[in-house]
């Protein structure tokens, strides 16, 4: 049986002390919880997996949800995600008011600058490991171009855009 | 902004996310674009403080809310980066052995590459208000290339490109 504050401390520690995001925070639950620890069983994974990408929403919460309610029942998977996620948030946020507070100062002011910049090769390299993880889709390219021609002029909203994308993708699955 | 606005308005953004990062195209439109509470340039400070803190890649929801509603807009933000995970136990019940029909991965396929057009289309406007001459271009370029590599945390990314430009800022502002 595992114990509350086993239970607590493996999804406080993956969710807040992992840097880098959602795929090395689900690499180190997976190699804790169930390789080392044996909470679950092996094939258990590729259903978590599977959930958590179809959940919306952050990936690696929705991983941690569906594992704890697994381990311990749907209040346990609620629970698992304020374990692994609060102390991050407060993290976040104390930071953003130390940048509102601290952003007149010219060294900060700088600073900032610089992580903007490198913001847009985030946001850029997000969208091409995105992209490539279903560029074998028969419609993504047609779909990534109509999304990109709709978002730079504005003429749908995002979400009437990815729900048109989501329809038109289950069609296409439909046809195959 | 009501605080509970502001959650329905975050949590529309969180919840038509798939595969990480794409609340983003939903966060601009709604506080950019459509209601100016905030500007391209703390849209992606957020984005760089969720990036440089422990925690999911979403958690610039939390910024955004503190920068609209200080710290109860704050806790907005939190509730609606984690209400949708709570979905997913609900999900695992239902999707149990159903997760690999073909239509559901459709679905998601063909919204994860409209995301990533999205994704694109909405660095634009923000490139123009981070890149004002050729050293954050570099710098751009310079991150671009870390991040694809997959090589370089996030981290130390973002922190470098901080770091560079304080030494720039030293070298031909100051001096």
């Amino acid at each position: 049986m595992v114990s509350w504050a086993q239970f607590f401390s493996e999804f406080a520690r993956a969710g807040n002390l992992t840097l880098g995001g959602g795929q090395p925070m689900i690499a180190e639950l997976q190699r804790r919880i169930i390789t080392e620890r044996r909470w679950l069983p092996a094939e258990d994974f590729g259903l978590l997996y599977g959930v958590a990408r179809l959940t919306p929403g952050t990936t690696i919460l929705a991983f941690i949800a569906a594992t704890g309610a697994r381990i311990k029942g749907p209040m346990a998977g609620a629970l698992a995600v304020v374990a692994g996620s609060l102390p991050a948030a407060v993290v976040i946020w104390l930071m953003t008011v130390f940048f509102n507070v601290w952003s007149a100062n010219p060294w900060v002011a700088a600073a900032l600058a610089g992580a903007m910049a490198a913001v847009v090769g985030l946001i850029l390299s997000s969208a091409w490991q995105l992209f490539d993880t279903v560029r074998r889709f028969p419609i993504a390219i047609p779909l990534f171009g109509a999304a990109l021609a709709l978002g730079v002029t504005d003429t749908l909203s995002p979400v009437t855009i990815l729900l048109l994308a989501a329809a038109a993708g289950a069609l296409q699955s439909a046809k195959q | 902004m009501n605080v509970l606005t502001l959650y329905l308005l975050l949590l529309k953004a969180t919840l038509t996310s798939f595969s990480g990062g794409t609340t983003l195209p939903a966060v601009r439109q709604d506080f950019v674009v459509r209601r100016h509470l905030i500007t391209d340039a703390q849209l992606s400070t957020a984005v760089a403080i969720s990036r440089m803190g422990p925690g999911p890649n979403g958690a610039f929801v939390i910024c955004i809310g503190q920068y609209i509603a200080g710290t109860p807009g704050a806790a907005a933000g939190y509730l609606a980066m984690v209400t949708p995970a709570w979905l997913a136990i609900l999900f695992l019940r239902l999707l149990h052995g159903r997760t690999d029909r073909p239509h559901w991965r459709g679905a998601i396929q063909g919204l994860t590459a409209a995301a990533s057009g999205l994704m694109l289309a909405n660095a634009w406007p923000i490139a123009q208000t981070a890149i004002t001459g050729w050293f954050p271009v570099l710098l751009a370029a310079v991150s671009l290339a870390a991040f694809l590599s997959r090589k370089v945390e996030t981290l130390y990314v973002l922190g470098s490109a901080g770091m560079a430009s304080m030494i720039y800022f030293l070298l031909h502002v100051r001096g």
